[in-house]
């Protein structure tokens, strides 16, 4: 890729930055490039050391504090005339609540996703609590001279007791990654707004 | 590594870059190179938090028929490097003090 076609691209992918901010950004990395090549390497390796432009947008997408998006959204390019500002006014019960909705989805997605770790875990724990019984049943039954009882007890305390270890670290993996994901959802959903300016 | 931690470090290195002399982006990475890699993007970041922070200033410098940076570190800046470097020595005489043990009881 060239250094325009690169500089192009990613000013669209930033088209929703307040202009501001894009002006200094794209300086800054035009001025990267430049000194890359000064040094001695190619136009095209300059701008492939810089990674992947997807992946470029994205971490200064992820950086940006999500409120500046917002204000940048909300900010009018122009000076608004009078009935634009009424129709704003009038619009409120219809764009708040489309936005009320917007948070209201991505709060559910979060408890969802909290429930799910919170179930997972139930249930390994359950299953320990299930070894534990069964070792009070075993000692019953011992007690009471039923041994083939007991044995059947001791192995089903076992093999719940080795299940819920197994099944704790599946858990955390799990864990981990919903949380990873969550993570990158709200990455998306910074980059709907630039992409809609775009 | 902390991510809190991290960026602190990351501050007081970019500072120290242009402790000595002002220095501009892409010397900036080259410098830390074998102690540290910085992306453009982060770097980006920390300079503009570090000139909000008034710890560094920004003029623009002819060269080569373009425009390029060039970052100065303020009074301020310098003291965060000292104040980074005798947290550090705290740090560094309570991790004595964690790790000293470990030789008595193994």
């Amino acid at each position: 890729m060239t250094k325009t076609e690169f500089m192009q691209t990613l000013s669209k992918k930033l088209g929703g930055l307040p202009e501001k901010d894009k002006t200094e950004r794209l300086a800054f990395y035009s001025e990267m490039i430049d000194d890359r090549i000064e040094d001695g390497v190619s136009e095209e390796t300059a701008v492939e050391e810089l990674g992947p432009i997807d992946e470029f947008a994205a971490q200064i997408t992820a950086e940006m504090p999500f409120s500046k998006l917002i204000k940048e959204k909300v900010k009018p390019t122009k000076e608004l005339k009078a009935w634009e500002r009424v129709l704003i006014v009038l619009g409120f019960p219809l764009w708040f609540s489309l936005l009320a909705v917007a948070f209201a989805v991505i709060i559910s997605l979060y408890a969802a996703l909290f429930s799910v770790v919170v179930a997972i875990y139930s249930a390994d724990i359950a299953i320990a609590g299930g070894a534990i019984i069964g070792v009070f049943e075993a000692v019953l039954f011992f007690l009471a001279g039923n041994a083939v009882g007991g044995i059947f007890f001791v192995g089903a305390a076992i093999a719940l007791g080795a299940l819920s270890r197994l099944m704790w670290v599946g858990c955390n993996i799990v864990a981990k990654w919903l949380f990873e994901f969550s993570k990158r959802i709200i990455v998306w959903f910074k980059s709907i707004f630039i992409k809609m300016e775009a | 590594m902390d991510g809190q931690l991290k960026r602190g470090l990351l501050d007081v290195s970019v500072l120290t870059a242009i402790k000595n002399e002002d220095s501009y982006g892409y010397k900036i990475i080259k410098d830390m190179k074998p102690y540290l890699e910085l992306s453009e993007s982060t770097l980006y970041t920390i300079l503009k938090r570090l000139e909000t922070a008034e710890m560094l200033t920004v003029r623009n410098v002819e060269h080569e028929g373009r425009l390029r940076k060039y970052y100065h570190i303020t009074k301020k800046g310098r003291a965060r490097i000292e104040e980074f470097k005798s947290d550090w020595k705290e740090i560094m005489s309570v991790y004595k003090f964690i790790t000293e043990g470990d030789n008595e009881n193994d």
